[in-house]
C-alpha cells in the first residue's frame, strides 16, 4: 500500500474508532435496559465494538452506523440467551431468568419509580423487552427496529403494542396496592 | 363510521408513524373522543416514563455529586398516569393541519385548570425548537376564564438549553422579543445543564431575560405537583 493509502486508512480507521467511542454510552444504555446487569451490559458493549471494529468494511451507508451497531449488539445479546439457556426461543425468556442486578451504589435505583419503570420492563418477554427499548430509547422507526431484529413490521407493532400494555398494567398494579385490599375485604 | 381504535394504532400514533391521512383522521377521533384522548396520553406517558427511567450513563455521571439524577418529573408523570388524567401532550411537534384542533383542546383544558402550563424541551432539533416557540407564544397570548393571561414556563434542559444560549441560539432575537412582549412568560433554562457544559470549557451566557433554575427536573416536579399541565416539545 502507498504511504498516502495507508495514512488515508489509518485515519478512517481511527474516526471509525472515535464514532464507536462515541456510541458506546448509548449502546450500554440499550444493553442494560435488556438484561439489568451492569457488568453482563459492559461486557455486551465490548462484545459488540469488537465485533464492529471487525467488521467495518460491511457497513455501507455511515449514516446506518447506530442501526447496525444496535444489530450487532442484538446479536451479541441473543447468543449470550442462548449460551445460558438450551433454547432458541429466546423471545419468550423472561426477565426472572437472568440475574438480578444487585448493585448497591446504584444510586438511581432507590429512585421509587425508575426501579419501578425498570421492574416492570424486565417482567416483559425478552422479544417485547427488545423492541419497546429500541423504540422508545433509540428512537428507531419501526421499520429500522423490523431490520435490527431480523422480524416483520407486524411482529414489531404487536409486541410493542402487547408490551406498553403490560407495561401499564404493571405501573398501575404497583401504584395502587390499595384497591386490591378493597376487593379482598369486600370478596 | 365509528370502529374501535386498536393500541397498535395508537402506539403507532404516539411513535410518529401514521402516515399524514391516517394521523389526521386519528387526531379528529382523539379530539372528540375522551376516553381514546385519555388511552393515548396514557401511552405516551407510558414512552416517557421508559426513556426517563434510563438515563444516559455520560449524563447520570455527570450529574454525580447528588445520585444519578433520575428524573424527579417522572414521579409527577407518573402520578398522572395512575390517575388515567386525560393529558393531550407531546406529539404536538407531529401535528400539521390538525396541530390547530389539538391545540385548541389542550388550551381548553389548560383553560378550566386555571391556566398555568409547563413547557419542556429537551432537544435543540431546529424543528422541535420552533414548535416550542411558536407553542409558548400561543400559550402566552391566551386567557384564563376569569381573563387573566396564562401563566405559561418555559423549561429548557439537555441538548434544548441551546436555545437559551446568547451566541448560539438560532432564535436569540425572537427570545428576546418573545420575553419583552410577554409578563407571563417565565423563560428557564437548567443549571445542570449549564454546568455540565462548563465542566467542558465551555462558556454559557443566557440571553436577556432568561431565568436559570438550579435543575430543570426539580422545576419540572415543583410545577406539576402544583398541578400545572405538562406540555413538551
Amino acid at each position: 500500500m502507498p504511504i498516502v493509502g495507508l495514512l488515508h486508512f489509518i485515519s478512517r480507521t481511527r474516526q471509525f474508532e472515535e464514532k464507536l467511542a462515541e456510541a458506546r454510552p448509548r449502546l450500554w444504555r440499550l444493553a442494560h435496559s435488556w438484561c439489568h446487569n451492569r457488568m453482563l451490559a459492559d461486557d455486551l458493549v465490548q462484545e459488540a465494538l469488537a465485533k464492529a471494529l471487525d467488521r467495518h468494511g460491511q457497513l455501507r451507508d455511515p449514516e446506518a452506523l447506530n442501526g447496525w451497531l444496535c444489530s450487532i449488539l442484538a446479536n451479541c445479546w441473543h447468543d449470550h440467551l442462548r449460551r445460558r439457556r438450551d433454547t432458541t426461543d429466546i423471545d419468550e425468556l423472561g426477565e426472572a431468568d437472568l440475574p438480578a442486578d444487585g448493585c448497591p451504589e446504584d444510586d438511581c435505583l432507590q429512585n421509587e419509580i425508575v426501579r419501578r419503570v425498570r421492574q416492570a420492563i424486565a417482567g416483559l418477554p425478552t422479544g417485547q423487552r427488545e423492541v419497546v427499548t429500541l423504540v422508545d430509547l433509540e428512537e428507531f422507526s419501526y421499520a429500522e427496529v423490523a431490520a435490527i431484529l431480523e422480524i416483520p413490521i407486524g411482529t414489531v407493532m404487536s409486541r410493542l403494542s402487547r408490551a406498553r400494555a403490560a407495561l401499564r398494567d404493571a405501573l398501575r398494579e404497583q401504584a395502587a396496592p390499595q384497591p386490591a385490599v378493597v376487593r379482598q375485604l369486600r370478596g | 363510521m365509528k370502529r374501535e381504535i386498536s393500541d397498535e394504532i395508537l402506539c403507532a400514533h404516539i411513535d410518529n408513524e401514521l402516515d399524514p391521512a391516517d394521523r389526521a383522521q386519528l387526531l379528529e377521533q382523539i379530539a372528540a373522543d375522551p376516553q381514546l384522548r385519555g388511552r393515548a396520553c396514557e401511552l405516551w406517558q407510558l414512552k416517557q416514563m421508559v426513556r426517563g427511567a434510563y438515563p444516559l450513563p455520560a449524563a447520570a455521571k455527570a450529574a454525580a455529586p447528588r445520585g444519578l439524577a433520575a428524573p424527579r418529573w417522572l414521579h409527577a408523570l407518573a402520578a398522572t398516569l395512575l390517575l388515567a388524567v386525560g393529558v393531550l401532550g407531546g406529539w404536538l411537534a407531529h401535528g400539521q393541519v390538525d396541530e390547530e384542533r389539538l391545540m385548541l383542546s389542550q388550551i381548553e383544558t389548560i383553560r378550566t385548570e386555571g391556566g398555568r402550563v409547563v413547557l419542556h424541551l429537551f432537544s435543540d432539533e431546529p424543528a422541535r425548537m420552533e414548535t416550542a416557540l411558536k407553542t409558548a407564544e400561543r400559550l402566552a397570548r391566551e386567557r384564563d376564564k376569569t381573563g387573566r393571561p396564562f401563566r405559561v414556563e418555559f423549561i429548557a434542559n439537555g441538548p434544548g438549553l441551546h436555545l437559551l444560549r446568547a451566541g448560539g441560539s438560532p432564535y436569540a432575537a425572537r427570545i428576546v422579543a418573545l420575553h419583552e412582549a410577554y409578563e407571563n412568560l417565565r423563560l428557564v433554562a437548567c443549571q445542570e445543564a449549564i454546568g455540565r457544559l462548563r465542566e467542558r470549557g465551555i462558556e454559557v451566557v443566557l440571553l436577556p431575560g432568561v431565568d436559570a433554575a438550579p435543575s430543570a427536573e426539580g422545576e419540572l416536579a415543583a410545577r406539576l405537583t402544583q398541578g400545572w399541565r405538562y406540555l413538551q416539545s
